[in-house]
């Protein structure tokens, strides 16, 4: 009995001590974050505003930026939606059956490089992809009675953080490439400047040659990082099971009603028919566009991505209850932005923006600052979209270069969110991860190689 | 022996017809799709316009109603989080005790409804669902057996007269100065359409009919009953949250002893929960002190109203953002198919049918008919462009156009038709029931039918009204 007790205590510490709670348990929700820097905002526009205004600019300032909330909850909904499903399981199936799985080295720098790779693309297919696929890398290893620090390998997974918002999908980018002003806040449509061109930012020297040297080195920092003797390594078997099978099963959640039951309406919800017309017509429809010349901008993809969700899932039925599921990615974002927004009216309102530009170019080193700032403010502000709506104008301000700044305040949200990587995790699967201090160090070690970096190549370029 | 026939009658309607609508209508989501290809086939057949011209058009127009489907699920959301609030809830649970019966639930929650509806039709999207979701968890509790979908249904239908009522889109919209067709209409003060006498012996007669037929098809076998699900009931016995007991970001921590202390003090701070419940409500306070309510109050007004009002009756932080992650997933359909609803916007506009609907009812109209003919052709766009403020922008003018090229037709009137046409089939689209199926835990194809009931006989009180301006008894 009193062994057991014991071991139960033990149990409860080493629970206690997992990254996802330990971590989370200091982490006080978007929303109170949101609320106290809309509090903020209210306190230091006290001098420049009468208190009707003030209260007005927080009570309403989200009357403005509602297209702009609309647009990231889809991105971060949608982009979920097309991920966690059965053809994308197979997919990373296929991935994990052909990367090597023969020492523990191989396995975490191919997770990684998987990650940065597949999160360049898009941030659920690197995040949501590189963690099944390194979970079957580790479970195939083990099976072949190879140990592996499973631990190092599912912060291998997390690297696509780091880089997904300078990817094909920043959201910074994709708000910026609006030329209406429907996503993008700073944009003056009549003038038609501060656009962003998506071809521009991806091309960037600071955005390729960082991703070529984060995709040949970052994976290796953390393999070698990773515990060498095997005594000291956590096998995958340890933790929670996350694939069950295959991945293509464990993200294949929609159940058809039984065949023999369908009426005429299961008929039209199961019709792969349906989901195949609406896929041409939208690819019709997007043909059109860029063949005309249309650039990628926020609302294109999220079309893209609708059209390619329906079309993914095979049933419309199990493409809007996949959506329905996806939503638990948007709870960071859905009601804080109001917030947010808050922030943004007070700011705007009062002018202040021109004056944070003018601190921030004074420093001389704009690019740098704007990094440092959203590394900060990252962890405040979780989704990277938002980060730049409240950051962005005070950038603009500054009269710094559009281009590096964003690649810069996207490179801050991305270390930011690694930090934050116990929200992700949480909401991925069940696993509750591992010792807070190893993630902290691995986090560290990442945080810093990064900054040294981006810091060094937007000084350089 | 006469009302028990009757009552058996519409009983009857009601099952023959939810049995149909569950035998042959999809899921929302589907009828969007569906609604898609219909629009696309309509404008390739009947304009001018090429098929990849249409495809076009619909890829274009995608993202016509953007910042209104933030709005209708913040709509959605924040009257989510207010109404489950632990006061809110209480007061709810004691109006929904008062009825006895079945047929007294479906009653009161048919007035309840139709008084949201004629004062906004945002408020009776959110708190007519989940003033129906309450009586029927309050039946329950009591043991009563009460058809769930019937109420809901019923709670939906409270949308019914909304555009007669006091947030009338268009009627709102001609009354404001330097509206689009003020140079050709003037302004048209509400006097003229919403308080037109005319007007509010119609809309009563959509009331009275709504509160009539929605009791009467309540079924009497227990066989088609079918009760509140099981998930909403526990949602509604769970102890109202004291400032929570478990971990808000879904990690496995048992109590709050394993917080840190700041997340605990933060999360469950009043003075940080009610706080910006007062911050908000500071100015709405201000803004309705100096102003009259109708001209101020608009759909972001009333999101920033159930903000504020969330927090001020959740408390805490904590209180609110646990029920917030039920509130967002009842919203998830809206993200989606709202923007389906654009892309169909987007066809009916720029291909030309919705202006060649309007005008083929003006086409064959006199002075007596037009009005009908008005409400008929304001129906049948309101079924693809369900938005009636949006449908106003797209055919206002057609509508205006063709009114002032028959002699003797009021414009007031015409008005007065159009906004009759635009609220009627929102009974037969699943575009606005969106909200509610969300609270409610249903599908379209649990309600349609009985809702659908409802639009024929309040279609027949409304198209009288439209002949009876037209002769100019009304």
């Amino acid at each position: 009995m009193a062994t057991n007790t014991k071991t139960d205590d033990t149990r409860s510490q080493e629970s206690d001590d997992r990254f996802v709670p330990f971590l989370g348990q200091y982490f006080p929700e978007s929303l109170t974050l949101a609320a106290l820097l809309a509090v903020l905002g209210l306190v230091v526009t006290v001098p420049y505003l009468g208190v009707i205004e003030q209260l007005e600019q927080f009570s309403t300032g989200f009357f403005s930026l509602l297209t702009v909330q609309m647009s990231l909850i889809l991105f971060w909904v949608l982009s979920a939606t097309v991920v966690e499903s059965r053809w994308m399981g197979r997919m990373f199936d296929l991935v994990a059956g052909a990367l090597p799985a023969g020492n523990q080295w191989a396995i975490i720098y191919s997770t990684g490089v998987v990650a940065l790779l597949f999160g360049w693309v898009n941030w659920a297919l690197g995040l949501i992809g590189a963690v099944f696929i390194g979970y079957q890398l580790s479970s195939q290893a083990e099976a072949n009675g190879v140990h592996v620090h499973y631990p190092a390998v599912l912060t291998a997974g997390l690297l696509s953080l780091v880089v997904t918002n300078v990817g094909l999908t920043s959201p910074g980018a994709l708000l910026m490439a609006d030329s209406t002003g429907t996503t993008n806040v700073i944009v003056d449509p009549d003038v038609g400047n501060l656009v962003v061109d998506t071809s521009a930012f991806l091309l960037h020297p600071v955005n390729i040659v960082s991703l070529a040297l984060f995709v040949l080195t970052l994976p290796a920092l953390l393999a070698l990082l990773a515990p060498s003797e095997e005594n000291k390594r956590k096998s995958v078997s340890e933790f929670t099971d996350v694939v069950q099978g295959s991945i293509s099963n464990t993200l294949d959640t929609y159940s058809i009603p039984p065949k023999e039951e369908w009426v005429f309406a299961d008929k039209l919800e199961q019709s792969r028919t349906i989901a195949v017309v609406t896929f041409i017509l939208g690819a019709i429809s997007i043909g059109g566009y860029f063949l005309n010349g249309g650039e990628l901008s926020m609302l294109w993809l999220l079309f893209g991505l609708i059209i390619l969700g329906i079309f993914i899932h095979g049933r419309p039925m199990a493409f809007a209850e996949e959506v329905t599921d996806a939503t638990r990615w948007a709870n960071h974002i859905a009601i804080p932005f109001l917030l947010y927004a808050a922030v943004f009216s007070l700011l705007s309102t009062v002018g202040f923006y021109g004056n944070i530009g003018e601190v921030i170019a004074a420093t001389g080193i704009t690019q740098t600052t704007s990094y440092l700032v959203a590394l900060v403010l990252g962890v405040l502000i979780p989704s990277p979209g938002s980060l730049w709506v409240i950051q962005g104008p005070a950038i603009v301000a500054s009269g710094a270069e559009l281009i590096p700044s964003l690649v810069s305040v996207m490179y801050g949200a991305g270390v930011s969110n690694l930090w934050l990587g116990f929200l992700f995790v949480g909401t991925i699967a069940t696993i509750y991860g591992f010792s807070w201090r190893e993630y902290v160090r691995y986090a560290a070690a990442i945080t810093v190689y990064v900054s040294v970096v981006v810091i060094a190549l937007l000084v350089v370029f | 022996m006469n009302n028990s026939k009757s009552r058996g009658l519409f009983t009857i309607l009601g099952d023959k017809s939810s049995a149909l609508v569950r035998q042959f209508l999809p899921d929302a989501f589907i009828f969007a799709l569906m609604l898609t290809f219909l629009t696309m086939l309509l404008a390739v057949v009947f304009t001018d316009q090429g098929p990849v011209a249409v495809v076009s058009h619909w890829g274009e127009g995608f993202w016509f109603v953007l910042a209104f489907s933030m709005q209708s699920a913040l709509a959605l959301m924040t009257g989510w989080a207010f109404a489950d609030s632990p006061p809110i809830k209480r007061v709810l649970q004691r109006i929904g005790e008062i009825p006895r019966t079945q047929k007294q639930a479906v009653f009161a929650t048919a007035v309840v409804g139709q008084i949201f509806g004629l004062f906004h039709w945002g408020v009776v999207l959110v708190a007519g669902a989940i003033f129906a979701r309450e009586v029927a968890v309050a039946m329950e509790e009591k043991d009563v057996d009460v058809h769930y979908p019937l109420l809901v249904a019923t709670g939906y239908a409270g949308l019914l007269p909304w555009h007669q009522g006091l947030s009338a889109a268009s009627m709102l919209l001609v009354a404001t100065p330097d509206h689009f067709l003020a140079d050709q209409i003037g302004v048209v003060p509400v006097s003229e359409t919403i308080f037109y006498p005319g007007n509010l012996i119609i809309v009563a007669g959509v009331v009275l009919v709504t509160m009539i037929i929605m009791p009467l098809m309540a079924p009497e076998k227990k066989d088609n009953l079918i009760t509140v699900p099981a998930s909403k009931l526990r949602s509604a016995r769970q102890p109202a949250p004291d400032g929570g007991v478990e971990a808000v970001d879904g990690s496995p921590m048992s109590s709050r002893r394993q917080e840190a202390a700041y997340k605990t003090l933060l999360l469950d701070s009043r003075v940080l929960g009610v706080g910006l419940g007062l911050l908000i409500w500071a100015y709405l306070g201000y803004l309705f002190a100096t102003n009259a309510l109708m001209d101020v109050f608009n759909l972001n007004i009333f999101i920033a109203v159930m903000f504020g009002l969330g927090f001020l009756f959740h408390g805490t932080l904590r209180s609110y953002i646990n029920v917030f992650r039920d509130a967002i997933e009842g919203a998830s359909q809206i993200f989606i198919q709202f923007q389906f609803y654009g892309g169909i916007m987007g066809i009916m506009a720029w291909s030309g049918l919705a202006t060649m609907i309007a005008q083929t009812a003006a086409q064959y109209s006199t002075e007596t008919t037009w009005y009908l003919a008005a409400f008929l052709s304001a129906g049948t766009i309101n079924f693809f462009v369900p938005s009636g403020g949006g449908q106003w922008v797209v055919t206002g003018q057609v509508m205006i156009d063709a009114a002032q090229s028959i002699p003797g037709v009021d414009i007031n009137k015409t008005i007065i038709a159009f906004g009759m046409g635009d609220q009627w089939t929102n009974m037969i689209q699943p575009f606005w029931a969106l909200p509610a199926l969300g609270i409610a835990g249903l599908s379209i194809r649990d309600i349609m039918g009985y809702v659908g009931v409802l639009f024929l006989f309040s279609g027949a009180v409304m198209a009288t009204g439209a002949l009876l301006l037209g002769v100019g008894i009304l």
